[in-house]
C-alpha cells in the first residue's frame, strides 16, 4: 500500500538492456494481412495527417515495415495484482495504473527517458505567474467511441472524476479546466503554482463527453479513452483483453495489435509462465527468484532501479524530542555506523543502490557531487563521543513486518551495527509490528524515535516524497526543520525547471549533511522478457509504455 | 435400543405421518435453528475481528493524504459512529441481502462473490473428485489386504497427503509438469488442462484423510458380525465386500466429505493466488491485502454460511443413511 504513489511520469532507468527505439516488425506480409483484418491498418494510414506514408504500396517489402504494416502480433504481459478499476480516478495502485495508461492518454506524456512530451495536447504555454496553462489540443484525435476530442471533453472528464466517491477525486481538484478561444484550446488554471502539473497530466486520462454523460458506472464498464489500446474484454480477475485503437492519434503506434494482461500474484508463477512462453513479460521479480531466467533460453532478465528509498527515520516531532538523535552529530554518526554495502550484498545479492538522500539518481536536481556516508564505526564512535555519548545510549526502534522484501532482516542488521557503536535498542529490542497497524501508528506519529520505512515516487522528481516525509503537517513525517521546510515549500511552487533543479540540489546537500534519516538503499527490480519482444524499456517509475513495444512471431 | 428395527421410511405404516413430524420437529428443526444462531454468531465475530486490526480510514487513502482527508473518509463510510451502531446497521443489511460494497472494486460484494464462486466451486469439486477417486479404491484395497504392499502404499499416501502443504505442492507441480515437461499450463483457467494441477494440489489433504478413514473402516467392518453372517450364508467374498463393507465404510466418509469440501474452499485461497485462478479464494486474498473490510466480511460470512449449510446437508444425508443418528438424539 506504500506504493499508492499518486501520479505520473517515468524516470529514465540506467539499464541499457532493452532496445532504445521500437524495432521494425520483421514478419509482415502475412502479419500485415492478419492485423489488417483486425486493426484496419489501412484506415490508420489514411486518416492521420502526413506521418504515415510509403507503407501501403510498398507493403510487399519485408524491409519496409513500421507504420506501414500496422500493428501486429499478440503481446501477453502480467501484472502483480488484479486491478480494481481501469479508469483514471479510481485505478488504485501501480498495477491498475499500468493497464489504465494503455487505455487513456492525457494531455501530456512522459517518455521512457523522463521527458515531458505532447500527447493529446500538441503544445502549451504557461502564463508568467505560473497559474494558467494554455494547451492547444491536437486536431483529429478520436476516442474509442469514435467521437473527436475538443476542450469540452476535458471539462466533462474533470467534472465526473471529481465525484467524491472516487479514490483519486482530489487529483482533479488541482486545476480548473475551461475552454479558450476555440474548441481546441484548453486552459488549466491553478490556484498556486504547481511545477508538477505537466508531469501529472499523463495520468489524468481523458474520456469523451459522450462517455462522461452516461455516468461513472458506465465509464467503469465501457472504459472509453483516447489511448493506444482499447478494452475488448475484461474478464474480472482473469484477464484483460486490449486491442490496438485504429484511430489513435499517433499513426506509428501502437506496434502490437493485441495485448492480454494476466494478473498473477505469485512471483514464481510469473517466472514459470515466461519460461513456457505463456507470458512475454513477467514483471516485478525479485533478485533471487529471477536468477533462473538467466539460464532460460529465449528469455532475458532485465534489471532496473526503482525510485524507492528505504531508510530509518529520526523523529523530532514527538517521541524523538529530547532524544540524543536531535543532535546532528549523532545522526551523522549513525549513518556512518551502518555498513549498507554489506547489507545490500548479503540480503539483495548486490542488487540495490546505496542511498544518500530522498533525491535519487535520475530525479530532477540530482547532484552527484554530494557524497555517501562511508562505513566507519570508529569515526562514528568518535563523533558520538564529541556529542557527549561516548558510552552510547538506548533508544527505541520499530519496523514493519511483512511489508517489504527482507526488510525485517535489514532492520535487525541496522540494530546490530548500531550496537557496535554503543547504541542499543530500548524495550528489549526492535518492535516489529504488522504493517497495517504500523502505518496507522506512523500516520499518527506514534512510532518510537527510530522507525524503518520506504518511499517511492514515479514523477521523476522527489517533491512528493519530500512533502510526505519531512513536512511537519504531513501524516507520515516525523522530522521537520525550518531549512528543509522552506526549501521544500519553495520547490513546490517554483514552476521553472532549472530553478527547481538548483533548489533540489541545495536540499539534497543539506539533507545529506544534516540527515533526518539513516539512508539505506534503493532496490533494483527485475523483469523477465521473451526475446521476441522489442522496444520494451522498464523504468524506475514502473510504468509500462506498451505502445512502443513490438513482438515478432 | 430398538432403533435397528425401527428403520422404516417415513410414511410407511400407521406410524408414518407422526414419525415424520416427530423427526422433523426434533432433529432437523433443531439443527436448522442452531445453524441460524451460529450464522449470527459468526457475523458478529467477523465484524469485530476485522475492526481489531486498525482504523480503516487512514489505510484507504494515499500516503500523502492529510488528517483532514482521513477524517472525511471516516465520516463518509461511517467509521466514526459507535461500533455497536455500525454492527446493528450491518446486521440489518445482511438480513436484507446487502452485504455491503467493496471499497476496492466499488461493486456490490455479493455480486463479486457470486461472480467468482463458481470457479472455486469447480476447483473444489474437482479436487474432491480426485481425492475420492484415488483414496477410496486405495483405502479399500489396503484395508482388504492388511500388511501387504498395497496396504503399505495406502498408509503412506494417507500420511503423506495429510502432511503435504498444498501451496508448496502446487509450486512444485507448476515447475515440473508446467515448465520442465510442458504437460499442463502453469496458470489460469479455460480448459480442462488448467484444472488438473491446482485440483490435484488441493486434493492431497483430503486424499490423505480419506485413505486412512476408508482403510480403517474396511478393517473394522471386515470383522463385524453381519459380515461374518453374510459370509457364512455362502456369499462370495467379492459380493460381501461390495455389498456391506463398502457401504458402511462410505458411511464414515460421508461425515468428513462435507468438512473436507469446506476446507478446500479455504485452501483454495493459496492455490488460486498461486495459479492465478479468478476464484473466491483469490478475491479474499486481494481483499485482505487491500484491507477491504466489507469484502473480507462478506466473503467470510459467505463461506461460513456455505459451511453451515454443508454441515446441515451432511447431517441430513447421514441421518438418512444411518437411522441411529436421527433417533438416538
Amino acid at each position: 500500500m506504500v506504493a499508492l504513489a499518486t501520479i505520473a511520469a517515468a524516470c529514465g532507468g540506467t539499464d541499457d538492456d532493452a532496445a532504445d527505439a521500437p524495432a521494425p516488425a520483421t514478419e509482415d506480409a502475412g502479419d500485415a494481412g492478419d492485423s489488417g483484418a483486425e486493426a484496419d491498418s489501412g484506415d490508420d494510414g489514411a486518416d492521420d495527417a502526413a506521418a504515415s506514408d510509403s507503407g501501403d504500396d510498398a507493403g510487399s517489402d519485408a524491409a519496409a515495415d513500421d507504420a506501414a504494416s500496422g500493428p501486429s502480433g499478440h503481446l501477453k504481459i502480467s501484472v502483480a495484482t488484479f486491478p480494481n478499476s481501469l479508469i483514471p480516478p479510481n485505478a488504485a495502485e501501480r498495477n491498475a495504473i499500468n493497464v489504465m495508461q494503455q487505455i487513456f492518454d492525457g494531455l501530456t506524456h512522459v517518455t521512457p527517458d523522463g521527458e515531458i512530451a505532447p500527447a493529446l495536447a500538441e503544445s502549451w504555454t504557461i502564463s508568467d505567474d505560473g497559474l494558467v496553462y494554455t494547451f492547444q489540443l491536437r486536431d483529429g484525435v478520436t476516442f474509442h467511441d469514435g467521437t473527436s476530442l475538443d476542450c469540452q471533453d476535458v471539462i466533462d472528464t474533470y467534472t465526473i472524476a471529481r465525484d467524491p466517491v472516487n479514490a483519486y477525486a482530489y487529483v482533479y481538484e488541482t486545476a480548473e479546466p475551461s475552454c479558450g478561444s476555440s474548441d481546441l484550446e484548453l486552459l488549466l488554471t491553478t490556484e498556486a503554482p504547481d511545477p508538477l502539473l505537466l508531469r501529472r497530466l499523463m495520468e489524468i486520462g481523458i474520456t469523451s463527453s459522450e462517455q462522461a454523460a452516461q455516468g461513472l458506472a458506465a465509464w467503469e464498464e465501457q472504459m472509453i479513452g483516447a489511448g493506444p489500446f482499447k478494452v475488448v474484454e475484461w474478464v474480472k480477475g482473469e484477464r484483460i483483453e486490449l486491442a490496438a485503437h485504429d484511430g489513435y492519434w499517433d499513426p506509428q503506434f501502437p506496434k502490437v495489435a493485441q495485448v492480454t494482461v494476466f494478473p498473477m500474484e505469485e512471483e514464481s508463477t510469473r517466472i514459470a509462465a515466461v519460461q513456457t512462453g505463456e507470458l512475454d513479460i513477467a514483471n516485478r521479480l525479485s533478485a533471487d527468484q529471477a536468477q533462473v531466467l538467466n539460464t532460460t533460453d529465449g528469455v532475458s532478465l532485465l534489471a532496473y532501479p526503482t525510485d524507492r528509498v528505504y531508510y530509518i527515520a529520526f523523529n523530532n516531532l514527538t517521541s524523538g524530542i529530547g532524544q540524543p538523535t536531535e543532535d546532528v552529530k549523532v545522526r551523522q554518526a549513525m549513518n556512518m555506523a551502518v555498513d549498507r554495502e554489506a547489507i545490500i550484498d548479503a540480503l539483495f545479492a548486490g542488487n540495490a543502490q546505496l542511498s544518500n538522500g530522498l533525491i535519487t539518481n535520475g530525479n530532477l536536481g540530482w547532484d552527484d557531487t554530494v557524497g555517501y556516508y562511508d562505513y566507519d564505526p570508529d569515526a562514528a564512535k568518535a563523533l558520538l563521543a564529541e556529542a557527549g555519548y561516548a558510552d552510547g545510549f538506548e533508544i527505541g526502534m520499530a519496523c514493519p513486518n511483512g511489508a517489504y522484501t527482507n526488510f525485517e532482516q535489514v532492520c535487525q542488521a541496522v540494530a546490530g551495527y548500531l550496537a557496535d557503536v554503543g547504541i542499543t535498542m530500548a524495550n528489549g529490542g526492535i518492535e516489529f509490528m504488522e504493517s497495517g497497524q504500523y502505518w496507522e501508528l506512523e500516520a499518527e506519529k506514534q512510532l518510537p524515535p527510530l522507525f524503518g520505512d520506504a518511499w517511492s515516487t514515479n514523477l521523476g522528481e522527489a517533491v512528493n516524497r519530500l512533502q510526505g516525509a519531512v513536512l511537519a503537517d504531513a501524516s507520515y513525517a516525523a522530522w521537520a526543520e525550518p531549512t528543509i521546510t522552506e526549501l521544500v515549500d519553495t520547490i513546490a511552487t517554483t514552476v521553472d525547471t532549472d530553478e527547481r533543479a538548483a533548489l533540489y540540489g541545495e536540499l539534497h546537500r543539506y539533507m545529506f549533511e544534516n540527515p533526518p534519516f539513516i539512508y539505506l538503499y534503493e532496490p533494483q527490480t527485475f523483469e523477465g522478457v521473451n526475446d521476441r519482444v522489442s522496444g520494451y524499456r522498464p523504468n524506475a517509475a514502473e510504468t509500462y509504455h506498451l505502445k512502443y513495444v513490438s513482438v515478432s512471431e | 435400543m430398538s432403533s435397528l428395527t425401527d428403520t422404516v421410511a417415513p410414511g410407511v405404516g400407521s406410524e408414518g405421518p407422526r414419525a415424520f413430524t416427530r423427526f422433523l420437529g426434533n432433529y432437523y428443526f433443531r439443527r436448522v435453528i442452531q445453524s441460524i444462531a451460529l450464522m449470527f454468531g459468526v457475523i458478529i465475530i467477523v465484524f469485530m475481528l476485522v475492526r481489531l486490526t486498525g482504523d480503516p480510514a487512514s489505510l484507504m487513502v494515499a500516503r500523502e493524504a492529510d488528517a483532514e482527508q482521513i477524517a472525511e473518509i471516516r465520516e463518509l463510510y461511517g467509521f466514526d459512529k459507535p461500533v455497536v451502531e455500525q454492527l446493528t446497521t450491518y446486521l440489518g443489511d445482511v438480513v436484507t441481502g446487502d452485504l455491503g460494497r467493496s471499497f476496492l472494486y466499488r461493486d456490490s460484494t455479493l455480486e463479486l462473490i457470486i461472480n467468482r464462486f463458481p470457479d472455486t466451486l469447480i476447483l473444489a469439486a474437482t479436487a474432491l473428485a480426485f481425492a475420492l477417486l484415488i483414496a477410496v479404491p486405495l483405502g479399500v484395497a489396503g484395508g482388504s489386504n492388511p500388511g501387504r504392499p498395497i496396504d503399505k502404499l495406502a498408509r503412506f499416501v494417507g500420511v503423506l497427503g495429510q502432511v503435504t502443504p498444498s501451496f508448496w505442492l502446487i509450486m512444485l507441480l507448476i515447475v515440473y509438469f508446467g515448465v520442465k515437461w510442458g504437460l499442463f499450463p502453469t496458470n489460469g483457467v479455460g480448459t480442462w488442462k488448467h484444472l488438473v494441477l491446482p485440483a490435484f494440489a488441493l486434493s492431497v489433504g483430503a486424499m490423505g484423510q480419506f485413505v486412512r478413514l476408508t482403510r480403517s473402516a474396511v478393517l473394522e467392518v471386515r470383522n463385524e458380525d453381519f459380515v461374518r453372517t453374510a459370509r457364512s450364508k455362502g456369499l462370495t467374498r467379492r459380493v460381501v465386500a461390495r455389498r456391506h463393507i463398502t457401504r458402511n465404510a462410505l458411511l464414515s466418509l460421508v461425515s468428513v466429505v462435507g468438512v473436507q469440501f469446506t476446507y478446500m474452499l479455504g485452501g483454495s485461497i493459496y492455490i488460486e493466488s498461486i495459479y492465478a485462478r479468478p476464484g473466491l479464494g483469490q478475491l479474499l486474498d486481494a481483499a485482505v491485502r487491500a484491507r477491504d473490510f466489507p469484502l473480507v466480511q462478506a466473503i467470510t460470512i459467505f463461506i461460513a454460511a456455505f459451511t453451515i449449510i454443508m454441515n446441515l446437508l451432511t447431517d441430513v444425508v447421514y441421518g438418512l443413511l444411518d437411522p441411529r443418528i436421527r433417533h438416538g438424539g
